[in-house]
């Protein structure tokens, strides 16, 4: 066949020495945001990247959710797809789709916390055992694999096998093409620890005497007597960030807040707002209390930690 | 600003007067000596000039001097 249209569509076969190729996978992070091209310009730069979008807030277009590290792997892909012609020809027809399912260590709070991923379309980044990460590419930027997700786990242990505190994610990648075909990487030297996942701490209403609020600050979790309260460990150091307040449309009205205390008997927060403020607000209407952002937070030594704001009502 | 574990937004209440600041704030048990010591410290006293601050000095008390056998001051 001397004649070919071939060297259009196909590449060389050529291999440079160092070809990267897949290690054992190490750790999983849902990334459903983008890394810009300027963002992994170089290895250092991508890594802090992917520390900083850990330390966003979760409703953050970028943010960066990492997952335990991996004990156990089984593969589960689809197999490819075959046919037959009946003298005898074989091929393949459609390349199946890559899944697999991962062990890892956690418990029942952070089951729980992980089930609201449940059968959500989402991107995933892959870190395997090289130190090298794993993802694809739409235009110049840097994305996850889009995948579905499903985590099992809070039953029973046997005590026939390593069970107890084990966590199984299934995972199944949507496309073939985008999973081996356009396929890129980025080593690290980095320490994966620094990529910190966060966890939620819920401001919450605790009693008012008009402008003067008790803020509570707790994690929620199975712990049948109550969430966990962070006041003892951080309240000190949160006391002295700065909120904001906000009422009307989107909350997009200031509602000043003048000192904000710690409340040493009741383990909360006082959070004292205008009064002049406070009093013109309509009976009954609600307005929204800011806390400071994971990255302020994680500033002042306050890691690890997201507080999420809390509504309040004038009364 | 923070005083005694107590956090003030300076910007709020530098546009407020002493006795707004002391009302405002007198649920966190500050003497209203402290209360004060407090709103100085956001509001520190502004002296428009030289011979302002000159004013506010106090005056020396006079001396016997006993070689002179003059007063000084």
């Amino acid at each position: 066949m001397s004649y070919s249209l071939c060297g259009t569509s196909v590449d060389n076969t050529g291999e440079q020495a160092c070809d990267k190729a897949k290690g054992v996978l190490s750790r999983l992070a849902i990334f459903n945001g983008l890394i810009a091209a300027a963002d992994y310009v170089d290895q250092d730069t991508f890594f802090a990247k992917l520390v900083t979008n850990s330390k966003l807030s979760k409703s953050a277009t970028n943010k960066f959710f990492p997952l335990p590290e991996i004990q156990e792997i089984a593969r589960t892909s689809e197999a490819n797809k075959e046919g037959t012609l009946n003298l005898g020809y074989k091929t393949v027809l459609l390349e199946g789709r890559p899944a697999y399912t991962v062990k890892f260590f956690g418990g029942a709070d952070l089951l729980k916390r992980l089930k609201t991923f449940d059968n959500q379309t989402i991107r995933l980044i892959e870190y395997d055992a090289n130190g090298v990460f794993w993802g694809t590419k739409t235009g110049t930027d840097f994305i996850g694999y889009q995948a579905k997700i499903f985590f099992k786990g809070g039953e029973m242990a046997t005590g026939q096998n390593v069970e107890e505190g084990l966590i199984e994610a299934t995972v199944s990648f949507l496309s073939a093409v985008e999973y081996f075909k356009n396929s890129y990487w980025m080593e690290s030297t980095g320490n994966y620890s620094d990529i910190t996942p966060l966890l939620d701490v819920n401001l919450t209403y605790i009693s008012n005497a008009t402008n003067v609020f008790k803020i509570g600050m707790t994690i929620p979790g199975s712990n049948a007597i109550g969430p966990y309260n962070i006041f003892d460990e951080h309240g000190a150091a949160i006391a002295a960030l700065t909120f904001t307040a906000g009422s009307g449309t989107n909350y997009g009205t200031s509602l000043p807040i003048t000192s904000i205390a710690v409340d040493n008997t009741l383990k909360c927060l006082t959070v004292t707002f205008d009064s002049t403020a406070y009093t013109a607000l309509s009976p009954g209407v609600k307005f929204r209390l800011n806390p400071p952002t994971p990255a302020v937070l994680d500033a002042a030594d306050v890691t690890e930690t997201e507080l999420l704001s809390v509504i309040l009502t004038e009364s | 600003m923070i005083f005694e574990g107590i956090q003030f937004n300076e910007e709020h209440w530098k546009t407020k007067t002493e006795a707004e600041f002391i009302a405002g704030e007198k649920h966190h048990d500050l003497s209203e000596e402290r209360m004060k010591e407090v709103y100085s410290l956001i509001n520190p006293p502004v002296f428009s000039s030289r011979d302002d601050r000159e004013d506010k000095k106090p005056k020396a008390k006079k001396v016997f001097d006993p070689i002179g056998d003059t007063s000084i001051e």
